[in-house]
């Protein structure tokens, strides 16, 4: 009879802790969700992609071409193009 | 002894079947959950429903261009009736192909840009960008100080191998190694101008940024599903459907001219433009990558990209690449056209030049 009281009690002892880590996990993802959901964050994040264009645009640097580098670059993306064609 | 064994395992069949009865209760719960869930899904076809028809059928849909005739037709008919249900208007989500023999090539001429960025506010309304939290613009103008550009003509052709006393060995000799020829750094450059700035600024040159539409794009190379990839005029797409949000793209973009739906877009209804492309301007959802197609709603119906309809000055250009008629190569041909120093042999179909 003992025997059997400590197998149920282990039982719900581990249902209990199983359902407290379940709601514990289920608490930290809403939070994680609840926060990346915020408008702030929203905006945030989407500047943030804009701020990145616009750093890697103040890096480029525009070289003018002479007509031999318009050709090879022209040649270039025609045969590039035929290529995926065929 | 024996009895208290028979006890035990009599005990130990009561406590399986009180386990088996969990499980099973479990199971019933789950199923039953999932059961009405799915259910009211696809019951929910009602038109006034926003989610009308966003069934498991979509949720599992494959690749739009592996699919066939009949699912492709039935994918569109689901987003058409969900699209018209959700902004209130009639909406149509074309499939129309690629135009057969067409490279396409757009040209910008930074010398008659004034910064008006009516470029960007029509591509907004044609494209269906989402307005407020988060705002998306596939354009932006970059304006950079005049100071930045320095050119000398005479010295375009210098710079290559020359032959000497000593023998043609292929070595660069002067020329541009040691006196550069001079070019548009973008360096100091601002984006975020008021929109009531008075333009253009006499200092300044504007340059629209926009995805290049790299005819060797490393996006699409990025892309771990090929949810990204080249049309066969040349111009980069997505199945929004396809994408799994994982940013790959926009890391490998040396343009960055990726936009991630950070949050569900906002599209009031009654700004929404219900002719739309499957592959182009067609409302995306929350967790996906979206970016310029050159309007390929519009362009696959021989039309112009709303972005040069817009253009007050005419400084924007769009043609056949294959045709040497058109626009875009005369500009090639004749035009002063630049290119990215850094560029990493992606080969951008979108050229920057002075007329």
């Amino acid at each position: 009879m003992t025997k059997t009281d400590k197998t149920k009690r282990s039982f719900f002892k581990k249902a209990a802790a199983a359902v407290g880590l379940v709601a514990a996990a289920n608490y930290l993802v809403k939070f994680i969700v609840a926060r990346s959901n915020s408008i702030h964050a929203i905006n945030d994040n989407s500047a943030n992609d804009v701020n990145k264009q616009k750093n890697a645009w103040l890096q480029k640097q525009f070289a003018p071409m002479t007509d031999n580098d318009k050709k090879q670059m022209l040649d270039e993306i025609l045969d590039s193009h035929n290529k995926n064609r065929a | 002894m024996s009895d208290e064994k028979a006890e035990t395992n009599n005990k130990k069949d009561n406590v399986d079947t009180g386990r088996r009865n969990f499980l099973k209760n479990v199971g019933i719960a789950g199923a039953s959950t999932l059961a009405t869930s799915n259910a009211s899904a696809s019951i929910s076809t009602d038109d006034t429903n926003p989610d009308a028809e966003t069934t498991l059928e979509e949720w599992t849909q494959g690749h739009f261009v592996l699919m066939s005739e009949d699912d492709k037709k039935a994918a569109i008919g689901r987003l058409e009736k969900r699209y018209t249900a959700q902004y209130k208007k009639k909406t149509t989500v074309s499939n129309a192909p690629a135009p057969e023999g067409v490279l396409f090539g757009y040209a910008l001429d930074i010398s008659k840009c004034i910064g008006c960025r009516r470029c960007v506010h029509a591509c907004v309304q044609e494209n269906n960008q989402s307005r407020t939290n988060p705002v998306i613009q596939w354009i932006q103008v970059m304006k950079i100080p005049k100071g930045n550009f320095s050119f000398s003509a005479d010295k375009m052709e210098e710079g290559y191998p020359e032959s000497s006393e000593f023998g043609d060995h292929g070595v660069q000799v002067g020329g541009n190694a040691y006196t550069p020829v001079g070019g548009l750094s973008a360096e100091h450059a601002q984006s975020y101008y008021p929109d009531d700035e008075m333009v253009p600024d006499k200092d300044y040159f504007y340059v629209p940024v926009q995805c290049q539409q790299c005819e060797k794009p490393p996006c699409v190379k990025a892309c771990p599903v090929r949810a990204t990839f080249r049309d066969p005029n040349g111009v980069v797409v997505i199945d929004y459907n396809w994408c799994i949000g994982c940013r790959m793209c926009q890391l490998a973009c040396p343009y960055q001219a990726r936009r991630f739906n950070w949050g569900e877009p906002n599209l009031p209804p009654e700004e929404m433009n219900p002719k739309t492309h499957y592959f182009g301007n067609r409302p995306r959802m929350r967790g996906v990558m979206e970016k310029c197609t050159f309007c390929l709603q519009r362009t696959r119906e021989g039309r112009n990209p709303a972005c040069l309809e817009a253009c007050p000055v005419g400084a924007r250009k769009f043609g056949n690449l294959l045709d040497p008629e058109s626009d875009v190569r005369k500009i090639l041909a004749k035009k002063k056209v630049f290119r990215f120093k850094e560029e990493m042999s992606t080969y951008p179909k979108f050229f920057y030049y002075i007329g």
